[in-house]
C-alpha cells in the first residue's frame, strides 16, 4: 500500500465528513474514508495498531462529525460481558428490574484493545457486532442505528492477551492499520494541538438520518453479474492459493460486495467496477485468510497473498462481443 | 429468420431497386465486350441477390439459397432437363467440373477454364457485389463511389468498344441522383436522431423528382460540344495491327507501307481479327520482309508470282517452301474465319503452307462470286487471292489450309554449315549504314560461340538477359537521322516486337548471318475445344506480332523469338531424345544459362515458350498431340506466382499494423450508434491496442490499463472511452455513448497508437 494514499471522495456529504475529520486527524484521509465506508455498509472496523497513533481521536472525530452518540470501552482482562452490554438492576422503589444499558448501546463505539479481555467478553461484543442486538437476561435488545464499532488490537504485547479467533475476525469488515504519521504530518499535529485540542471545537456536519439514508442508498448501488463473478473468483482464489491454510468464506464475498457498493457510492458512482474490488480486497480479505505454517515461517503476509491474487484474477471483460 | 422486420419499407425497396439498376449497367455491355451469352440469367440472378439482401435473411439461409439459385442458373444455361429432376446430376457434373478447373487454376491455365466454371465465377462475383452494394446502402448509406466507378466503367466501355452507353448514362444519372439524395437524407436523420415518415407522399419527394427530371432533361437537350479528341477506336485498331480492319481500300492492306517507319507507341486493342481451328497453337505467318532501311522494313516491289524460291525445291506441291526436306514435319490442317469484318486479301498460315483448299474459300459478299486466282509472292511468302479478271484484291472470310508443321532438331541446327547460297547472301545480308557499335555489340554477344545456332540463340536471349523492357506505349520514335535499332539497343532499351526482331536481325546480319523479318499474329487465345483434337483460337489485333527467321543452309528458314515475354510455337527437339519425358519450359532456360550450356543439356528440347503477352493465351495443349507441352508448364509460372504472392504478403505483413488500424478506423466509422456497438468498438480497441503491443495484464482493470495507455501515448482519450464502457458494462447503462466526441477520441487514440 502506498503511503499517504487517498481515496477520491466525490459524494458531497461524505466529503464534508472527511474534511471535517481531517481537521483533527492529519494525513489519514484513506483510513478515515475506509472507516466511513465500513459505516455506510453497516459494518465494523478492526484497527491493529500501537497506542497513540490517533485511533481514538479519529473515531471520536467521526462520531462528532455525524452527530452520533460515542462510547468507548477499554477492554481489560477483568471486564465482564455485562460491562459491555449493560445490566439489569433491581429497583427497590419500583420493585422491578431496570435495565441499565452498557457502553455498547451507542451509535459509535470504540472498543479499545479487545484482545486484552477474556473470550467471553469478546464474544459478547462480537454478538453485538454481528446481530446488531444484545441479549440480556434472555431478552434481546436491538441496538440503535446507525451502529458502528471500531475495535483496536495491540499487536505488540502478547502477554496476557487473548488473540481474537479467526472466526471472530471475520465479523469485522475491514482490518487495517493507521500507522505513524509522516514527518510533516506529525509537525502539523503538534501545531494543531499546541493550544487546544481541535476535537473540542469539532461540529457535526451530518445528521444520523442523513447517514441512515445514505446507508440505504448504498444498497442501491448496482453490482453487475460480471463484477459479482469477479468477487467470487477472487475469494475462491484465496481458498486455493498455495500459501493459504484457510481461505475466505462466503461472508468474505458478501463483505467485499457490500464494501464495494459503499466505496462506489463514496466515489459518486452508481455501479461497482472491478477497480473497487481490487482496491478493497486487501482490507476486506486480509484478516479472513489463515496462512499455512510454511508461509508463516517464510514471513509471508496475508496482504502479500491477497495482492498476488488480485494481480492474477482476470478482470471481467465481455467475451461474447469479441466474435 | 427475417432480420428485416420493417419489410415493406417503400423507400428501402426503392433504394434497393435503384442499386440493382446501377449494377445492371455493369452487366449490359458484357455480351458486347466478351462472349457472355444468356445475359438474362445473370440479370435475374442479380435481382434475386438484391431481394435476398433486402430481406436480410440470416447468413445460414442466404448462402445455401445463393448456391441453389446459382446451380439453377448454371443448369438452365448448360445442362439439360428440368432442374427439379436433373438438379442432382447437374450438381455432380458441376462438382467434377470445378475440380478440373481448380487444377487449371493452380496451373494458371486460365484459357482452359470451362464456361460452366466461368459462369459460376461470374455468379459469385455478382453475389459478392450485391452484398457489397447492400453494405454500402444499408450500413454506410453511401453510394457515391460506386456510382462514380460505374460511370467510369460505362464511359470506358463506350469509348473503346462498340457498346453505346448513351442511354446507360442517363439511367445511371437518374438512379444515382435519387439514390444519393435519399441516402443522404437517411444519413442526416440518423445523425440528428430524428425518424420521419416524410418519405411518402410529401412535398420532399415531389421536389426531388421534379429537380432530377429537370436536371436530366436540361442536360439531355442542352447543346454539347463535340468530342475534343476523335473517337480513338479506329485509330487504336489501325495502330495495333498496322492493318485496316473494316477498310476496303486495297492499298492500306499491305504491310509494306506501314513498316517503312517503325517506332512509337501504340495502344492495345483486343478486337478479334480471326478465329482459327487447328490441332496445335501456332504463330500465324503473314509475310516476311528483307530490306532494312534504318527506319523500318520494306520488301522488293512485290512482283507477285515471282519465281524466287527457297533454293532447294524438293516438293512442288508446297506453296511456300521454308524448310529443308530433311526437317521432320507433320502435315496438319487449319481453318481460319475472319471476324469483325476484318478484311485481308492474303492468308495467314502456320509453318509451311502446302495448299489452300479452293473449294472451301469463302469471300465477303462484295467479293463473292468473282472468279479468283492465287497469288504467291515467293520472296515474302505472302499468299493471297485476287480477282482472276481484273486482279483486284478479294477479301477472304473463311479458308482452310494444309501445312507442314516443322520440328527442328537442334543437333542439325548445330551441325548446319555456313555455306549460304549466293542469292541468300545477296538478299538477306543487306544493311543500311548502321552505326558501328551495333556490330560491335553483336560481336561481343557472340564472341564465345562458334556455331551459327549458338550465335543466334545468344542474340535471341540477349534482350531478356539484360534489362530490356517490353513496352508498347511509351516508345519514342527515332529522331531524324537516327537508326531505329541503334536507338533501341543503346538509348531507349525498351520497345515491342518490332524493336526486338529488327535489332536481332540487324545484329545477325552484321555477323553475316542471313535473317529476315516476319510479321503475322501470335497464337491468340484458346477459346474452345472442338472434336478430334481440334481447338479454336481467337486471334485479336493485340496478337499482331513480328519475329525473326534465320537461314540455316541445311535446314531452311528457322524462326526465332527475341521479344521479351513471347515464345514462338515451333518445336525444337534434341535428336533421339524422347520429347514426351524431357520437356521443360523454356523460361527456365532464359533465366539460368548461357547458350553454350544448352547444347550439353539433354533436358532442354527447346519446346515452345509461353506467350506472355496475353496471359490467357498461355496454356498449352493438354490432350493435344504434343501433350508434353502442357503438363510441365505450370511449375515455373507457379514459382512466379508464389514469389509475387510472397512479396505482396511480405508487404502486407510489414504494414499489417497500419492496415489493421485503418481497417478498424474505417469499420468504426460505419457503426451505428447504440450500446452494443459502442461496447464492440471498445473491445475491438482493446484488441487493437494489444495487437499494437499494449497488452493488458490479466489482473489489470480497464481503468488502470486506460491510465497506463494514456500515460504512454500522452493523451486522455482512453480513460474517457473507458469511463463510458464501464458505465455500459459494469453499470448496466442504457444510453449509448457513441457520441461524436467519443468517435473523435477513438480516432485520436488509434492514430496515436499506430504512429
Amino acid at each position: 500500500m502506498q503511503y499517504n494514499q487517498t481515496i477520491p471522495v466525490e459524494h458531497p456529504l461524505i466529503n464534508k465528513v472527511v474534511d471535517n475529520v481531517e481537521k483533527v486527524v492529519v494525513g489519514k484521509q484513506k483510513e478515515v474514508t475506509l472507516s466511513l465506508i465500513a459505516m455506510l455498509s453497516g459494518g465494523h472496523v478492526l484497527l491493529e495498531d500501537v497506542p497513540g497513533v490517533g485511533k481514538t481521536v479519529m473515531v471520536r472525530a467521526i462520531a462528532k462529525s455525524i452527530g452520533a452518540d460515542f462510547k468507548r470501552i477499554q477492554f481489560t482482562p477483568d471486564l465482564l460481558p455485562s460491562d459491555v452490554t449493560g445490566v439489569s438492576i433491581y429497583d427497590q422503589k419500583t420493585l422491578e428490574f431496570k435495565f441499565r444499558p452498557g457502553p455498547i448501546m451507542a451509535n459509535v463505539v470504540l472498543a479499545d484493545e479487545i484482545n486484552r479481555t477474556s473470550p467471553k467478553t469478546q464474544a459478547a461484543l462480537l454478538e453485538a457486532l454481528e446481530e446488531a442486538s444484545v441479549t440480556i437476561d434472555g431478552q434481546t435488545r436491538y441496538l440503535e442505528k446507525p451502529f458502528f464499532v471500531m475495535a483496536t488490537q495491540n499487536p505488540i504485547e502478547y502477554g496476557g492477551t487473548y488473540p481474537l479467533p479467526e472466526a471472530q475476525l471475520d465479523r469485522f469488515l475491514f482490518k487495517f492499520k493507521i500507522g505513524y504519521p509522516s514527518h510533516e504530518d506529525e509537525m502539523e499535529v503538534l501545531t494543531r494541538v499546541e493550544k487546544q485540542h481541535p476535537i473540542e471545537s469539532l461540529e457535526a456536519v451530518l445528521s444520523l438520518e442523513e447517514l441512515l439514508q445514505m446507508q440505504r442508498e448504498v444498497t442501491e448501488v448496482y453490482v453487475d453479474e460480471s463484477v459479482k463473478s469477479y468477487i467470487i473468483s477472487i475469494v475462491k482464489e484465496t481458498r486455493e492459493h498455495n500459501s493459504v491454510y484457510l481461505g475466505a468464506s462466503p461472508r468474505g464475498s458478501i463483505a467485499l460486495m457490500k464494501t464495494a457498493q459503499a466505496y462506489a457510492f463514496v466515489q459518486g458512482r452508481e455501479y461497482v467496477i472491478p477497480d473497487d474490488i481490487k482496491f478493497l480486497s486487501p482490507y476486506v480479505l486480509g484478516h479472513r485468510i489463515i496462512l499455512n505454517s510454511d508461509s508463516k515461517f517464510a514471513n509471508v503476509s496475508t496482504r502479500t497473498v491477497v495482492n498476488e491474487i488480485i494481480q492474477r484474477v482476470k478482470i471481467p471483460v465481455r467475451k461474447e462481443a469479441v466474435r | 429468420m427475417l432480420k428485416n422486420r420493417n419489410i415493406f419499407s417503400l423507400p428501402m425497396i426503392f433504394i434497393y431497386f435503384l442499386s440493382f439498376m446501377i449494377l445492371w449497367e455493369w452487366l449490359r455491355p458484357l455480351p458486347v465486350i466478351t462472349d457472355t451469352g444468356n445475359l438474362h440469367v445473370f440479370v435475374w440472378f442479380t435481382l434475386f441477390c438484391f431481394v435476398v439482401m433486402y430481406l436480410r435473411l440470416a447468413f445460414y439461409i442466404t448462402i445455401p439459397l445463393f448456391f441453389i439459385v446459382m446451380m439453377y442458373g448454371l443448369h438452365s444455361i448448360f445442362y439439360e432437363g428440368p432442374f427439379v429432376k436433373e438438379g442432382l446430376s447437374t450438381l455432380i457434373l458441376f462438382g467434377e467440373d470445378v475440380a478440373r478447373n481448380i487444377t487449371f487454376l493452380l496451373g494458371s491455365q486460365m484459357d482452359l477454364l470451362t464456361y460452366e466454371f466461368r459462369s459460376f465465377l461470374l455468379f459469385l462475383v455478382l453475389a459478392i457485389t450485391s452484398y457489397l452494394v447492400h453494405f454500402w446502402i444499408f450500413h454506410l448509406k453511401k453510394i457515391f463511389w460506386f456510382l462514380v466507378i460505374t460511370i467510369v466503367y460505362v464511359t470506358i466501355i463506350d469509348t473503346f468498344t462498340i457498346y453505346d452507353a448513351s442511354s446507360a448514362i442517363i439511367r445511371l444519372v437518374v438512379a444515382g441522383f435519387f439514390l444519393m439524395t435519399i441516402l443522404f437524407k437517411m444519413r442526416l436523420e440518423e445523425r440528428e436522431k430524428v425518424s420521419s415518415d416524410e418519405f411518402r407522399g410529401k412535398a420532399w419527394t415531389n421536389i426531388l423528382t421534379t429537380i432530377i427530371i429537370a436536371v436530366v432533361a436540361a442536360a439531355f437537350f442542352m447543346p454539347k460540344y463535340e468530342p475534343y479528341w476523335p473517337d480513338p477506336l479506329p485509330m487504336v485498331q489501325s495502330v495495333a495491327t498496322g492493318e485496316g480492319v473494316g477498310e476496303s481500300a486495297v492499298q492500306t492492306i499491305g504491310y509494306g507501307q506501314n513498316d517503312e517507319r517503325l517506332g512509337g507507341g501504340f495502344v492495345q486493342d483486343d478486337s478479334v481479327v480471326f478465329t482459327a481451328v487447328s490441332k496445335q497453337r501456332h504463330y500465324w505467318r503473314g509475310e516476311s520482309k528483307e530490306i532494312y532501311t534504318g527506319h523500318g522494313w520494306v520488301s522488293l516491289e512485290p512482283e507477285l508470282n515471282k519465281t524466287f524460291r527457297y533454293s532447294d525445291v524438293y516438293d512442288e506441291s508446297v506453296a511456300v517452301q521454308l524448310y529443308d526436306r530433311n526437317v521432320p514435319k507433320e502435315k496438319l490442317e487449319a481453318t481460319i474465319t475472319m471476324r469483325n469484318d476484318a478484311r485481308f486479301w492474303h492468308f495467314f498460315y502456320p509453318g509451311e503452307l502446302i495448299e489452300v483448299n479452293e473449294n472451301q474459300i469463302e469471300f465477303y459478299s462484295d467479293s463473292q462470286g468473282s472468279p479468283f486466282q492465287f497469288l504467291i509472292d515467293y520472296l515474302t511468302g505472302k499468299v493471297g487471292t485476287t480477282n482472276a479478271e481484273d486482279e483486284s484484291a478479294l477479301f477472304l472470310q473463311e479458308y482452310t489450309l494444309t501445312y507442314y508443321q516443322p520440328e527442328f532438331v537442334i543437333d542439325d541446327l548445330l551441325a548446319s554449315s555456313e555455306n549460304d547460297p549466293e542469292h541468300i547472301k545477296e538478299m538477306y545480308l543487306q544493311l543500311p549504314n548502321v552505326p558501328d557499335r551495333v556490330g560491335q555489340l553483336a560481336e561481343e554477344i557472340t564472341d564465345e560461340f562458334n556455331t551459327r545456332y549458338d550465335k543466334v540463340k545468344a542474340i535471341e536471349g540477349y534482350f531478356s538477359e539484360n534489362d530490356f523492357l517490353y513496352e508498347t506505349e511509351d516508345v519514342p520514335r527515332p529522331e531524324e537521322g537516327q537508326d531505329y535499332v541503334d536507338q533501341f539497343l543503346f538509348e531507349t532499351r525498351r520497345g515491342y516486337c518490332d524493336n526486338y526482331s529488327t535489332a536481332m536481325i540487324v545484329m545477325l546480319r552484321s555477323l553475316d548471318i542471313p535473317a529476315r523479318w516476319v510479321k503475322g499474329f501470335t497464337q491468340g487465345e484458346l477459346i474452345e475445344y472442338i472434336a478430334e483434337g481440334y481447338r479454336e483460337y481467337e486471334v485479336s489485333n493485340s496478337n499482331a506480332h513480328s519475329w525473326v527467321e534465320v537461314y540455316f543452309p541445311e535446314v531452311g528458314w528457322v524462326p526465332f523469338e527475341p521479344t521479351q515475354g513471347f515464345s514462338h510455337t515451333y518445336d525444337f527437339v534434341e535428336a533421339e531424345v524422347d520429347t514426351e519425358d524431357t520437356s521443360l519450359d523454356d523460361e527456365v532456360e532464359r533465366e539460368d544459362e548461357a547458350p553454350l550450356e544448352r547444347e550439353n543439356d539433354p533436358e532442354n528440347p527447346f519446346l515452345p515458350l509461353e506467350d506472355m503477352e496475353g496471359l490467357e493465351d498461355s496454356a498449352s495443349s493438354a490432350g493435344g498431340q504434343k501433350s508434353s507441352q502442357g503438363s510441365f508448364n505450370f511449375p515455373f509460372k507457379f514459382v512466379w506466382v508464389i514469389i509475387a504472392a510472397s512479396l505482396i504478403g511480405f508487404l502486407i505483413h510489414q504494414n499489417r499494423k497500419k492496415l489493421v488500424t485503418s481497417l478498424f478506423l474505417y469499420v468504426f466509422k460505419l457503426k451505428s450508434n447504440n450500446k452494443n456497438n459502442y461496447m464492440k468498438v471498445y473491445e475491438r480497441l482493446l484488441w487493437l491496442l494489444a495487437y499494437n503491443g499494449y497488452k493488458r495484464a490479466d489482473g489489470e482493470t480497464l481503468r488502470e490499463y486506460a491510465s497506463r495507455i494514456d500515460r504512454e501515448l500522452g493523451c486522455t482519450e482512453m480513460q474517457q472511452l473507458t469511463l463510458y464502457y464501464e458505465k455500459l458494462y459494469y453499470g448496466n447503462g442504457k444510453e449509448h455513448y457513441l457520441s461524436v466526441e467519443n468517435k473523435d477520441a477513438w480516432e485520436v487514440l488509434v492514430k496515436k497508437m499506430s504512429s
